[in-house]
């Protein structure tokens, strides 16, 4: 599974929820990850999607996960912090390249504005 | 702290994902002010969402959990379910099956047998959500079988039936084409999938996550 997602590129779910996670750093659990996707991305996102998509990222070595403390708030569960590892933050990049290299020489979205 | 919907707890605790991080970020979403709607959306993705995972990681797993729910539910009624169709009719009403061939009153029969039929979904999803206990998707996956496959029945039989003006059905079938029959598979429909689901969700019980330790939890 490791090896399986490290070669391949990610998908644009996978994506968001990659740079999503980097965006917010060191609170990177499930609420600000969808919260900055839906933000920033103005994609609508459901927890149970984005927590489906970190646990396979995770089982691929690209993110590492940790517990903080069981909070009342949150009836005593812990939040669940993420960090994109080394693996990871090159699959980001191997997958931007592709992106950037298929987005060149299309007159269509020449000058558009993002 | 605003108490999240008990029922969508329920479905959560028993049929989701077993995190105590995405319970506790739906929990602390909902004490922000997020909606009744919005909860229950984000617990039945997330049901769905852990059920497709569970069947993709072990889809051998899954078609054992389909074969298993029928085989108990089929092996049941052949074995079980004439005997105790009949002899709930004569607790209950004093029918007998010898003195209804000269009456013709048979509702008693039909009536009994429609709650073998339902007694039989039950304990079919029962075993499934037992044997199965640690992956939920294993009971969807049946879930979703009987739903495929009682519509699909009910309509083949019903093509059977003008056409020909009878078929024989093998005596086993009898009590899962009982409820996909015009005359009751209205009500089978909706009631089967849900007698599934509820004796499923009993069965499988309340599995707590090794996740984390709570503290005042809901």
């Amino acid at each position: 599974m490791c090896d399986e997602m490290s070669r391949r590129f990610l998908t644009d779910f996978e994506l968001m929820v990659m740079l999503a996670v980097l965006r917010v750093r060191d609170d990177a659990y499930g609420v600000p990850i969808a919260r900055e996707i839906e933000t920033i991305a103005g994609r609508t996102v459901t927890l149970g999607a984005v927590y489906l998509v970190l646990d396979r990222l995770e089982e691929g070595g690209l993110v590492s996960s940790a517990l903080g403390e069981a909070t009342p708030e949150r009836g005593g569960r812990a939040k669940r912090f993420f960090h994109v590892t080394a693996a990871g933050v090159r699959s980001v990049r191997k997958t931007q390249r592709a992106f950037i290299a298929l987005w060149k020489g299309i007159p269509e979205l020449k000058g558009a504005r993002v | 702290m605003n108490k999240p919907p008990a029922l969508a707890m329920a479905i959560l605790r028993r049929l989701g994902p077993q995190q105590d991080a995405l319970a506790g970020d739906l929990l602390e979403e909902y004490a922000a002010g997020r909606s009744k709607r919005w909860f229950y959306r984000q617990v039945l993705s997330a049901v769905t969402f852990a059920a497709i995972r569970d069947v993709r990681r072990r889809p051998l797993r899954a078609v054992a959990a389909i074969a298993m729910g029928w085989t108990v539910l089929l092996l049941g009624f052949t074995l079980l379910g004439d005997r105790t169709a009949g002899g709930l009719a004569a607790v209950l009403w004093k029918w007998d099956r010898q003195s209804a061939y000269e009456t013709g009153v048979w509702w008693p029969f039909h009536l009994s047998a429609v709650f073998v039929s339902y007694a039989g979904f039950a304990l079919s999803a029962w075993v499934v959500a037992r044997v199965y206990r640690r992956t939920p998707a294993m009971l969807l996956a049946f879930w979703i079988s009987v739903l495929i496959t009682l519509p699909a029945a009910a309509v083949v039989l019903e093509v059977l039936f003008r056409r020909w003006g009878g078929v024989a059905v093998p005596h086993g079938l009898f009590y899962v084409v009982s409820v996909t029959l015009p005359y009751q598979w209205r009500s089978g429909l909706l009631l089967v999938p849900v007698i599934v689901l509820l004796s499923g969700i009993v069965a499988r019980g309340r599995l707590d996550s090794p996740d984390a330790p709570r503290i005042g939890g809901v």
